[in-house]
């Protein structure tokens, strides 16, 4: 296996409760992420999906160190990073100083949130922003910072960029300040970017710009991009390969083809098949009964289990382990070999029928 | 289809039976500050301009279109939770903009809103029973006394309505998750028997497979009850899975209106068109017996070329100085493909019935040269 730009190793996470006392369970934690591993390879796109509070953001703030510990509490595993420019070796960012990790944050791995309002400062201008993440990096003055800001701008799409330099956050539509973000992102010439939800707040006009605006730098641009959204729609424009997440673990993983054509958890399929579609007017949504299950209600046994249609006794007993259960002709088509899978009995997906059903598609 | 076959099918107003809901002419124009530092004319956002529609009783009408178009505008001067600047509104023949306000009580009877956050909409401080007796005591609808038997049973046929346990009477909204108390605010404006909901954002804030229960149950509720449906959404493949009829609104104007296969099969304005363009959705999958009755209805996907080629620049204008003439001309993919024509700058396109031709049915559309 080619070597990780990022490797995630079984991360565990945990939150201490603010309610909790000196005799509640677990000294009032409660565990948010539990065995995650994830790998981002050069310039490629990971995307990662599941429904709210299944652990995206934490998986995203914790490889950058930025959750407030407490309540934070890292329980275990290793976020390992392997800068592709020369001479620099692995690290576990989990046990990095806090120098380096500065490093790291300024100069390798850079950050995009949902609500670009609140990463940026209200009382300087945009121009004023850009050019100074800029100098952080390089030995500008104010006038070559500003100067850089404007092409920088102008590369992410923000029209008439040199009169907007001088324009504050608050003056700027949502999309405008995304691709603020993302210029200020860019300025550190990141080998990384970790985009948490990045087109969420916006119009779907607005939103299908900014992505194409993503493929296209990340491209360009040779990063790798960890994209992380509850839109599967938005992962299966951008992302080569994708994991699902549900109740802090990740239950299935592959490239995007194979998990969006071919999807063998209970889960997964569960979740493809309630969206709506275009196309498919007045069509019966399918439902996946019941609820996302709470921290404190996770238990014993496959997380899944209670909304599950395939549920069986073993399920509730034994936790299932993310497990490669890959299908020969899903890995010719993906030309991949890997589709981890969290489940004792992942949905099989024969030959001839799924033969069949491509016939049926193509006609 | 037989429905799409004469032009006076999409507009319902010219049906025997009256409408349920007629619009007229309604405008919202809110004064945001005035030109020159006093006594300049006012600075005016025309958040509904200029709105004509109307609703059949038991229909079920999406309205669409970018944040900040006036969609939840428009939804809330039909209850007269904000007052029109002009225009008409009728109600199952009432006037609405007639009525004073305590009449207005009587309008909420027949009219009733489910909103997008249905924490913020129900008294954190009152249990499940208070929140949905609530309403029915007002309008009288159940013997007292409060929290009688007869009370406490019509609030257990309530909950049941939305698929919520008998219990959960005794519980308080934060108890419960968010899809819950979208059921719980779904319980609350059917508590009265309304003949309209508006429905603002209903499904928006929802995870996708509590989202799928909830746009189910909205559908069964309506089938069973016969209610129609205002049902305001950003979020065109909801819209197109529960609406018979659909509304495009850009800058406080309905752009484009038509029964859904047509809108989504063929729309006529370009506003519409690289809207549906610009939604994102994963491959379909693999599976045998993904859809539950028959196999889905598949159109032709545009390929991310086309795409593109339908991909709107820029955002919307602001609404304080909208553009002239077509004021969607700024973004518009087939102005520039026209190569600019004057007219699209120097008038403004009304909304015009125009026939069915092939392959889709007639729609209203405001474009100067929709085909
Ligand atoms: N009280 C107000 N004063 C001034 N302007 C207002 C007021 N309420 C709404 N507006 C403006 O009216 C326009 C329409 O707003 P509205 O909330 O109806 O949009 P919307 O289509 O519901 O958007 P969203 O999809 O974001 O909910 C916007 O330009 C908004 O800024
Ligand atoms: N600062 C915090 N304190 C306590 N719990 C938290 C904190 N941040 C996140 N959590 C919990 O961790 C879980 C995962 O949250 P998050 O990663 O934000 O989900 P999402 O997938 O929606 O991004 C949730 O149950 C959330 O309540
Ligand atoms: S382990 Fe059992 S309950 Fe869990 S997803 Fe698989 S079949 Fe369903
Ligand atoms: S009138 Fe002109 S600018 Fe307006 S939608 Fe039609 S073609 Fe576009
Ligand atoms: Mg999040
Ligand atoms: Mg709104």
């Amino acid at each position: 296996m080619p070597q990780a730009l990022l490797d995630i190793r079984d991360l565990a996470i945990s939150f201490r409760q603010s309610h909790a006392t000196s005799r509640s369970p677990n000294g009032g934690y409660l565990r948010a992420l539990d065995g995650i591993s994830l790998r981002v390879p050069p310039r490629m796109t990971l995307g990662v999906v599941g429904e709210s509070g299944s652990g995206k953001s934490v998986t995203a703030l914790s490889i950058l160190r930025l959750l407030p510990e407490p309540p934070a509490r890292i329980d275990g595993g290793q976020v390992l990073f392997t800068s592709q420019r020369d001479g620099e070796a692995e690290r576990d960012l989990l046990r990095c100083s806090p120098q380096e990790l500065r490093r790291i944050r300024g100069g390798h791995i850079a950050m995009i949130f949902q609500e670009p309002m609140t990463a940026l400062n209200p009382v300087y201008t945009v121009g004023d922003q850009v050019g100074e993440s800029l100098r952080a990096h390089q030995a500008l003055t104010r006038r070559e910072g500003l100067s850089r800001a404007v092409e920088l701008l102008d590369q992410v799409g923000v029209p008439d960029a040199s009169r907007r330099v001088h324009d504050y956050p608050h003056q700027l539509s949502g999309g405008q300040r995304q691709r603020v973000m993302i210029a200020m992102a860019l300025s550190c010439h990141p080998e990384l970017l970790i985009a948490d939800e990045p087109t969420t707040a916006l119009d779907v006009t607005t939103q299908a710009q900014i992505l194409d605006l993503l493929s296209r730098l990340q491209q360009k641009l040779g990063m790798s991009m960890l994209l992380i959204s509850h839109d599967l729609g938005v992962i299966a424009t951008v992302c080569q390969h994708v994991a699902v997440m549900y109740a802090g673990q990740i239950v299935e993983s592959a490239p995007a083809r194979t998990l969006f054509r071919r999807p063998r958890h209970p889960y997964t399929i569960g979740l493809l098949t309630a969206l709506p579609r275009l196309g498919m007017a007045r069509e019966r949504l399918r439902e996946i009964p019941g609820r996302v299950p709470r921290l404190s209600e996770v238990a014993q046994g496959c997380r899944f289990a209670d909304r599950c249609p395939h549920a069986q006794e073993r399920c509730r007993k034994e936790t299932p382990a993310l497990l490669d259960e890959h299908d020969r002709i899903a890995a010719s088509e993906a030309g991949s070999q890997q589709q981890l899978v969290r489940c004792h009995f992942p949905i099989e997906t024969s030959t001839q029928r799924l033969r069949a059903i491509d016939a049926e598609v193509v006609r | 289809m037989t429905a799409l076959s004469s032009p006076q099918a999409v507009d319902r107003g010219d049906d025997k039976s009256p409408p349920l809901l007629s619009v007229r002419g309604l405008c919202k124009h809110y004064v945001v500050g005035r030109q020159g530092v006093f006594f300049g004319p006012p600075t005016l956002v025309r958040a509904v301009d200029d709105v004509t529609f109307s609703l059949r009783a038991g229909e079920n009408v999406g309205l669409v279109g970018e944040s900040g178009c006036g969609k939840s505008t428009l939804g809330r001067t039909l209850l007269r939770l904000i007052e029109p600047t002009s225009g008409e509104i009728y109600i199952d023949g009432i006037d609405v903009r007639g009525l004073r306000s305590r009449e207005l009580r009587r309008l909420r009877r027949h009219v009733q809103m489910v909103f997008q956050d249905p924490f913020g909409s129900l008294n954190p401080r009152l249990t499940v029973h208070e929140l949905l007796a609530e309403p029915l005591r007002v309008h009288g609808l159940v013997e007292p006394p409060a929290r009688g038997q007869k009370e406490v049973e019509a609030v257990e046929r309530l909950l049941d309505n939305v698929g919520l346990p008998a219990e959960s009477r005794r519980r308080y909204p934060h108890e419960f998750s968010g899809g819950q108390r979208q059921r719980i605010g779904i319980a609350r404006a059917l508590a009265v028997r309304p003949k309209l909901i508006v429905a603002d954002e209903p499904v928006s804030a929802l995870d996708v497979s509590i989202q799928a229960q909830i746009v189910n149950l909205l559908r069964d509720i309506q089938e069973r009850e016969n209610l129609t449906y205002l049902f305001i959404s950003h979020d065109l493949k909801v819209v197109e899975h529960l609406c018979e009829r659909v509304a495009v609104m850009y800058l406080g104007r309905i752009v484009e209106l038509a029964e859904t296969d047509a809108l989504y099969g063929a729309p006529r304005h370009p506003y519409t068109a690289a809207l549906l363009a610009s939604v994102v959705e994963p491959p379909h999958i693999a599976e045998p017996g993904t859809p539950l009755s028959g196999a889905p209805r598949r159109r032709e996907t545009p390929s991310q070329a086309e795409r593109r080629r339908l991909f709107l620049f820029g955002d919307p204008p602001s609404p304080t100085s909208p553009p002239l003439g077509c004021p969607f001309h700024p973004r518009c993919p087939k102005y520039a493909e026209l190569k600019q024509p004057d007219l699209c700058r120097s008038e403004r396109p009304v909304l015009t019935m125009l026939p069915a031709k092939l392959g889709t049915g007639p729609h209203q559309v405001a474009c100067h040269f929709a085909e």
